[in-house]
């Protein structure tokens, strides 16, 4: 019976595809090139938009990781202002396996003024902005973060620069371009390298050096102001070693999630801080962003699909629809309905394959490449096209299997219709 | 021996009934050449398609050595169809993306006969109809007449028990359907049963058998002398 069977099948796989190859290979050229191209362009659709939207909330996730949390990002717990206990802390974290490099960072509420020097009455009014003053270990921030790496003007911090600060690009008009209005005199307007600007933090006034100005494409830590740990400390007045947050890089292949395990498994009192993954340290507005980024890649690729699906069964059942006579002869001199099925549903995935393999070769070749060169700049990160060979090898078995089934539908609609009418054109 | 019983085919048309086919009992012995004629609408071509299964009747029964065929199954049908009957349209219905020699092909392969095999056995085919130089030409590069043969050759191709043949003519010129006659000749002297529907009484001539209908029924079940009316017919 089985054996039976697996002739059947066996006999009707051979004549199915020996004609869908003649098929093919007789039919009209600029026929089959315009579904092939139609394929190609519904891989794309599937493909390019999905991965741009997921390539700006990698982006996103990745710049957080990148240049603000690192691996393992730990802050005080809610009802906490500072994290204390940072020498037992940091001798936990020397100790976890797959240990990098850590940076600690004291941060502040800062108002950032410059022009007040020209200023005559307390009414005049000066360039200022709100911004987050933290306080760094430079050297350690720099194994952490490669903060250095993204000076863009200027120079980045020694140990010893006490009256030295380096400001992001957000807080400075100069360095940002475009933006609206609002946003825009938000900024300092005039200051650039070697300027002095006042901080005050508190009741606490100090003036200090603009040496450098960093631009590390996001949001968050371009909208900062940093200088050396100890002058943040004198600024504040406090002798104690308490900080605000901590940054862990890791190497390659630890966990973080382990990480944060070990961490809190070993801190005494582990109620007072709050330790996060990368993925947890994203604020939330962000993570909203990337989740939605995510969905609508999904639903764009989802769409996409039916389109294509949609598309070949038009495509398939014109053809079988225009040979419906010639399906009757099939019939007539003995080809089974199974061997005439195949042979449409061999044509839908020749047409399928070789349109995902075409637009997957302009993709890796020339696309891809494109957008390496040159990214999309967001303001929370830079943005590829977020675009792998599990994707291409995914989303092209999905829309080969949709062709596949978008021509068999069709195929045995018109193959299980009476033989003689079929001839007869009834 | 093909044995017919009281077979009956009944066609809707609107709200009234329409009997195509009237009671009609007869049967063909192996190797006799049959010509069934009538006028347009006498259910002739209705008769042949019920004969090879192409089509079923409301009632009676058709059997082929002592294999009742009005009792199979569609996949039963084709297959015997496929195995036993080979089939000659009235518009060739040969197959435009399939050379002449893959048209012969495609029923043997169908049959699980090897590549190599079929491709001999098409090519010995064609060979008989006389196209030896148009194995590898597709049915756009050839003309009606060698059309109707590639359609021949495709339908003798597996010596099939009964050949039938709707109308092979209809669409020909004189002298490509006297070749086609000839082949039709040749075969049954082989010993080839052969089933032909036309409505040319002068091809008819050229069976051993005519059964003329009308209405749906037989008005007429005669013998021919093959030789007398086969001069006859040539000398037209």
């Amino acid at each position: 019976m089985i054996r039976k069977f697996l002739n059947t099948l066996r006999l009707d796989a051979y004549v199915g595809c020996f004609m869908a190859v003649r098929d093919l290979k007789r039919a009209n050229i600029w026929t089959t090139s315009l579904i092939v191209f139609m394929m190609a362009l519904t891989f794309f659709n599937m493909i390019l938009l999905g991965g741009i939207l997921l390539g700006m909330a990698e982006g996103m996730i990745g710049s957080f990781k990148k240049v603000y949390s690192a691996n393992v990002f730990i802050t005080p717990s809610l009802q906490k202002n500072i994290i204390e206990q940072t020498d037992t802390i940091s001798t936990v974290i020397t100790s976890i396996p797959g240990y990098k490099a850590y940076s600690k960072r004291l941060t502040a509420s800062a108002k950032a003024e410059y022009g007040y020097q020209t200023k005559i009455r307390e009414s005049d009014k000066s360039e200022s902005v709100a911004a987050t003053v933290v306080g760094i270990d430079p050297d350690e921030e720099n194994k952490v973060t490669r903060l250095s790496q993204y000076v863009i003007a200027g120079s980045y911090l020694n140990k010893g620069d006490v009256d030295s600060v380096v400001v992001g690009k957000s807080l400075l008009e100069k360095y940002v371009s475009g933006g609206p209005p609002s946003a825009q005199s938000e900024k300092l307007k005039d200051v650039d390298i070697g300027y002095r600007i006042r901080l005050t933090i508190g009741k606490v006034e100090k003036e200090v050096v603009v040496v450098g100005v960093i631009a590390a494409d996001n949001n968050l830590v371009d909208g900062r102001i940093f200088m050396v740990d100890n002058a943040v400390r004198a600024i504040l007045g406090r002798n104690d070693t308490n900080i605000n947050e901590i940054a862990i890089s890791l190497n390659d292949g630890v966990l973080e999630s382990d990480v944060k395990n070990y961490i809190l498994n070993n801190i005494g009192n582990a109620n007072d801080i709050i330790v996060k993954t990368s993925l947890e340290a994203i604020p939330s507005a962000s993570a909203d962003i990337t989740t939605t980024f995510s969905l609508l890649a999904n639903i764009v690729g989802a769409i996409a699909l039916i389109v294509g699906a949609i598309t070949i069964f038009i495509v398939i059942y014109v053809n079988a629809i225009t040979r419906r006579k010639y399906i009757g002869i099939l019939k007539g001199i003995g080809i089974s309905t199974q061997a005439i099925e195949i042979s449409y549903v061999v044509q839908a995935f020749f047409y399928s394959v070789l349109g995902i393999l075409i637009m997957s070769l302009v993709i890796t070749v020339l696309i891809q490449p494109y957008f390496n060169i040159h990214p999309i700049n967001l303001p929370l990160g830079k943005s590829n096209l977020a675009i792998t060979l599990n994707d291409l090898l995914s989303r092209g078995l999905i829309l080969t299997v949709a062709a596949i089934i978008s021509g068999f539908i069709p195929a045995r609609m018109v193959a299980k219709q009476n033989t003689l009418d079929a001839i007869l054109g009834r | 021996m093909l044995t017919v019983k009281n077979l009956l085919k009944k066609f809707q048309v609107a709200d009234s009934e329409l009997i195509a086919l009237n009671n009609l009992s007869f049967d063909v012995p192996e190797g006799q050449f049959l010509a069934i004629t009538g006028r347009s609408g006498s259910g002739k071509s209705t008769l042949l398609y019920q004969l090879s299964l192409l089509d079923k009747p409301n009632e009676g029964q058709i059997s082929l050595d002592n294999n009742h065929l009005t009792d199979f199954t569609n996949e039963e049908r084709v297959s015997f169809r496929r195995d036993n009957f080979g089939f000659i349209f009235q518009d060739y219905a040969v197959l435009p993306a399939l050379t002449a020699k893959e048209n012969c092909m495609l029923p043997l392969l169908m049959q699980g006969i090897e590549k190599s095999i079929a491709t001999k056995k098409a090519e010995a085919a064609l060979i008989r109809v006389g196209l030896q130089d148009k194995f590898d030409n597709l049915p756009s590069q050839l003309s009606g007449g060698q059309q109707q043969r590639v359609s021949i050759a495709r339908a003798i191709v597996h010596n099939p028990k009964i050949l039938f043949a709707d109308e092979p003519t209809a669409n020909l010129d004189t002298e490509s359907s006297k070749v086609v006659l000839d082949i039709f000749l040749d075969l049954n002297k082989n010993g080839q049963t052969i089933i032909m529907v036309t409505h040319e009484p002068e091809y008819a001539l050229l069976a051993q058998r005519n059964i003329e209908l009308l209405d749906g029924k037989i008005i007429k079940d005669i013998m021919l002398e093959r030789s007398e009316s086969k001069n006859r017919a040539r000398k037209k």
